[in-house]
């Protein structure tokens, strides 16, 4: 690769902020907008889903986007917090959908994963490839038979009918598996020479070593069920069960809350993914090197 | 598979290990595989069985009238040709822009790192939670719009004509492109930087140094992030469906859509027939696509 | 170099989680407390649900019965009472003696004036023998002389007569005393054997006339029910021992002004209560079973002609001229209903002291009116149920 000068660097750097801030520009735009106050939003984004042209002074209408608020307020925070009861409610909904899921997704794919990746036997193979055609399939394609079976689970129109699925979803399989093949069969067969069982080795060997797996995971399965949106709408009847992903986009126009309920939604989401960026990325691109 | 390893005359002990292997295996795997055949190898099955029954409670065999009813529903069609077309027209613009963005973004320029976490971070943001976002961009008294009066381009109801595709487009590349760009951050991180190195000398221009190595080395990722990106164009569904609710613009009513709506009108047998068809394409693609890659590969090598 | 850099990767990440952490503990703190934080920051209001209804209005009052006329009657000479032949409550006639005074005195000197009469009458005999005699013997002057003091004379006696006639008539007129209409004895204030020490010895009621009742009601209350002069009122005579209460009808006499008072309003910040005209009814009764001194109530009730939503007054508020009250608003959020305190304004009203009632058009179907409020409040505040 050639070295590039100085400048080049800049302009390249710049161009490259430049679509950084394109693509962040959703996240600011929500952030500067929820400190400010409900009646400054309405008089900025009233005209929203209003088919008018014009106002009646002639003025061509639109919505006055804008960066900053005039004045920089946290009330919409506390009309949300303290004065809308269902928020809250709907939020722990979706913390008590997703939080199983992790922990039984993680737990049984990790075992399943350790199967896969480290032990031979007849049909693993195809079998894989069954999970991995799994994987790739839009939920709607099992919605009759998945709804039947949850019927006749007793599940339906409980949060399990939600959770179960969830759990045995094939993704974690996958990606264990590939931190699992990049251990060496030398640290298996070390365990094996001093004893231990498959139940040992793999609590004491396979484990440590995918610790940065386990950490992926949960966050890919934190991100993709954090924003779990089909299965809670059709599983999911009551509207006070329903998680608030299903919920939110019902907010807008709702403009004393709804950037900060937004807000408040992401931010979880957004601060765990900080916290874990390199097991995230290194998660991302693993499951990336074999197909 | 076993052959190969009876070629490393394994300990005695070794052997008798591995010869308990399958049993372990099959304990290991007991919980997910109960789960998984319950939750996904069973409804799928079941889902095909429906596809050729004439109700799913005590119907009888009815053949192809499922599918052939199903093929003669406009509704359908249109989904169908949504979906594909979607795909069709993102994965390729994806694919051509992460790329380019994981290229630059290999280079060293300042800040590597940050960009790096601003081009992840979309992906990470819950669907609902920008929902008004999208609505303030794309309504008709919108932000573009607005954008686009300063040129005089008259308005354009983004959600509510053709356009809708140019959203749902967008919404998408800003979504995934992140994840791309990371997985082929990482496929142009495998690459030995010496080749280059080489290839300089021996007089290769940018130009053939790109075709030559980048993108054969790049094969495997590509691969994967084309399947990825079929996979995510159909989850922009999730997006679709809470912007425009059940029933969208036409342009973009996509296959899942329609099986959700069929769902609601409890027109099983359409839905399942529909649910059928759509595995079996993604299952022609996505095989088409392995085996692809593996003849690709034989054949560089 | 490489150090520092994982250094502060270290802190990034530890600020980091420190962030994650207070966030997953505010929304802990608020799932907990929203409840109490909400009570302690809103208006806790008391509501009822308005009814809807006309207004019945009521005039409601009582009064002594009085004797519509009644008559004070004075010892005429201010003579002794001799007897007394009346008591207290008894219905006497027309012409009736009420009362014999002791007249002796005045007869004593009707005997005198005529004794002095009689002395007239000899000295007049006397006179016109002189004047015979005065003829016979033909003295002209003395005859003359004594025809003058024949006339003279004849004067007194006539000027003597009229004293004693007068007298007579006195002693007739006054030594008793007579009912001048039939009537009922009310007061009795003469006592035998002394003399009469006030203006009055017997108070008589005229039973030709009838009764009078005075009832004291707010003037508006009297307009609406159109009350005037010759208007016939039912009223109630007070239950008698075993009979009950017993209906009987008055007639308006008169309507005249009368001292307002004041109002008594729910304590409403600002403002002195106002005051409220009044009127005093005069009521004739014309009751034969009547004596005077019953308590009397009348008891009037009208609907208003026309509907609305009835409100207790205490809902009501003012400011100035300014009549509103304050309806529950209900907002249905996607994240739950949100009350907020709407005012009304009451451009007209009706009201009896205990409720007001309001147009039609100023609510809706079951809404609820707040009745009370833990803090003042304006309109489009937010408040929270009891």
């Amino acid at each position: 690769m050639r070295v590039m000068t100085t400048i080049q660097k800049g302009l390249l750097t710049a161009f490259m902020v430049m679509i950084g801030l394109v693509l962040l520009f959703p996240i600011m735009i929500t952030f500067t907008n929820s400190l400010m106050a409900g009646q400054e939003l309405r008089i900025n984004y009233g005209v929203i889903g209003k088919l008018t042209d014009v106002t009646s002074t002639g003025a061509e209408t639109f919505i006055n986007l804008k960066w900053l608020p005039d004045k920089v307020t946290l009330e919409q925070y506390g009309e949300l917090l303290v004065h809308s009861p269902y928020y809250l409610l709907l939020f722990w909904n979706s913390v008590g959908l997703v939080v199983p899921i992790i922990i039984g997704q993680t737990v049984v794919a990790a075992l399943a994963a350790y199967a896969f990746a480290k032990l031979k036997f007849r049909g693993r193979d195809s079998l894989f490839l069954v999970y991995l055609l799994t994987m790739l399939m839009p939920f709607q394609v099992t919605l009759v038979p998945n709804y039947i079976m949850a019927d006749k689970l007793g599940l339906l129109h409980t949060s399990g009918a939600v959770i179960l699925p969830g759990v045995f979803a094939a993704f974690g399989v996958f990606m264990l598996r590939q931190f699992m093949l990049h251990i060496p069969y030398a640290y298996i067969e070390a365990a094996k020479i001093d004893g231990a069982g498959h139940l040992r080795t793999f609590l004491t060997v396979i484990l440590p070593m995918v610790k940065p797996g386990l950490a992926a995971l949960v966050i890919l399965l934190f991100v993709d069920n954090w924003n779990m949106v089909e299965q809670p709408l059709i599983f999911i009847d009551n509207p006070m069960k329903q998680p608030l992903s299903v919920f939110l986009s019902r907010l807008s126009g709702e403009w004393d809350t709804v950037f900060a309920a937004s807000m408040l939604y992401m931010s979880p989401m957004v601060l765990l993914f900080l916290y874990a960026e390199t097991y995230f990325i290194e998660g991302v691109q693993l499951s990336g090197i074999k197909g | 598979m076993m052959k190969k390893w009876g070629i490393f005359r394994a300990p005695i002990g070794l052997t008798r290990w591995m010869r308990r292997d399958a049993a372990a295996a099959w304990l290991f795997l007991a919980p997910s595989a109960a789960g998984f055949a319950t939750f996904y190898l069973i409804p799928y099955v079941m889902g095909l069985m429906y596809s050729f029954m004439s109700s799913t409670t005590g119907g009888r065999f009815a053949g192809l009238a499922n599918y052939r009813e199903l093929l003669a529903s406009s509704s359908f069609r249109k989904a169908a040709y949504n979906t594909f077309y979607f795909s069709a027209v993102s994965v390729p613009l994806m694919l051509a822009l992460s790329l380019g963005l994981a290229l630059l973004l290999n280079r060293p320029i300042y800040l590597r790192k940050w960009l790096r976490t601003s081009y992840v971070l979309p992906l990470v943001v819950p669907v609902a939670s920008v929902i008004i976002i999208w609505q303030m961009m794309f309504d008709w008294n919108g932000a573009l719009n607005y954008v686009l009066s300063w040129s005089g381009i008259k308005r354009v109801d983004w959600m509510k004509t053709d356009a809708a595709r140019n959203v749902i487009l967008a919404v998408y590349l800003w979504k995934n492109v992140g994840y791309n760009v990371i997985l082929f951050l990482a496929g142009l991180q495998q690459i030995p930087k010496d080749y280059y190195e080489t290839a300089q000398i021996e007089g290769a221009g940018r130009f053939r140094q790109f075709f030559g190595i980048t993108l054969v080395y790049l094969t495997t990722t590509t691969f994967f992030v084309v399947i990825m990106s079929i996979i995510n164009s159909f989850k922009v569904f999730r997006e679709t469906y809470l912007m425009a609710g059940d029933y969208p613009h036409a342009s973009i009513y996509m296959l899942q859509h329609y099986m959700n709506n069929m769902f609601v009108s409890l027109d099983i047998q359409k839905l399942t027939a529909a649910a059928a068809l759509m595995v079996c394409g993604i299952m022609i693609i996505v095989l088409g696509l392995f085996r692809l890659e593996y003849r690709y590969r034989q054949f560089m090598e | 170099m490489e150090l520092s850099k994982e250094q502060v990767e270290r802190k990034r990440k530890k600020w980091i989680f420190a962030a994650l952490l207070l966030l997953v503990g505010l929304l802990l703190f608020f799932t907990l407390f929203s409840n109490t934080l909400q009570s302690a920051t809103l208006p806790k209001v008391r509501t009822e649900l308005a009814a809807s209804g006309g207004i019945t209005y009521k005039l409601e009052g009582s009064g002594v019965v009085q004797p519509f006329n009644q008559a004070e009657l004075p010892n005429p000479a201010g003579w002794r009472v001799q007897h007394v032949l009346v008591k207290e409550g008894e219905t006497v006639k027309k012409g009736q003696k009420l009362v014999v005074y002791d007249s002796t005195s005045a007869r004593r000197e009707l005997e005198d004036e005529l004794a002095q009469l009689e002395k007239l009458n000899i000295a007049l005999e006397d006179m016109q023998d002189q004047f015979k005699l005065s003829i016979s013997e033909g003295d002209e002057s003395a005859t003359s002389e004594i025809k003058r003091e024949i006339k003279t004379c004849n004067i007194d006696i006539s000027v003597q007569q009229r004293k004693i006639d007068g007298l007579r008539d006195q002693l007739n007129r006054q030594k008793e005393l007579v009912a001048p209409f039939d009537g009922i004895v009310m007061e009795l204030l003469a006592i035998e054997g002394l003399a009469s020490t006030g203006q009055s010895d017997i108070v008589i009621s005229n039973l030709e006339l009838g009764y009078r009742l005075d009832i004291v009601a707010d003037r508006e209350l009297i307009e609406r029910f159109g009350l005037a002069v010759r208007h016939p009122i039912e009223l109630l005579a007070p239950a008698e021992g075993e009979q009950p209460p017993r209906p009987l009808e008055g007639v308006i006499d008169e309507i005249a002004d009368t001292g307002p008072r004041s109002a008594s309003l729910p304590e409403d910040g600002g403002g002195s209560p106002a005051a409220i005209q009044q009127k005093l009814l005069r009521l004739l009764l014309d009751d034969d079973a009547l004596k005077g001194g019953e308590q009397i109530s009348v008891k009037l009730e009208l609907a208003s002609p026309r509907k609305g939503w009835l409100i207790p007054n205490e809902a009501v508020h003012r400011e100035g001229e300014e009549q509103f009250i304050f309806k529950v608003e209900q907002l249905r959020g996607a994240l739950g209903n949100v009350f907020l305190a709407r005012k009304v304004p009451i451009e007209e009203s009706e009201s009896t002291d205990r409720e007001t009632m309001i147009p039609e058009d100023r609510l809706y179907e079951g809404e609820m009116i707040i009745l009370e409020s833990s803090e003042p409040l304006q309109d489009g505040n937010r408040i929270r149920l009891q």
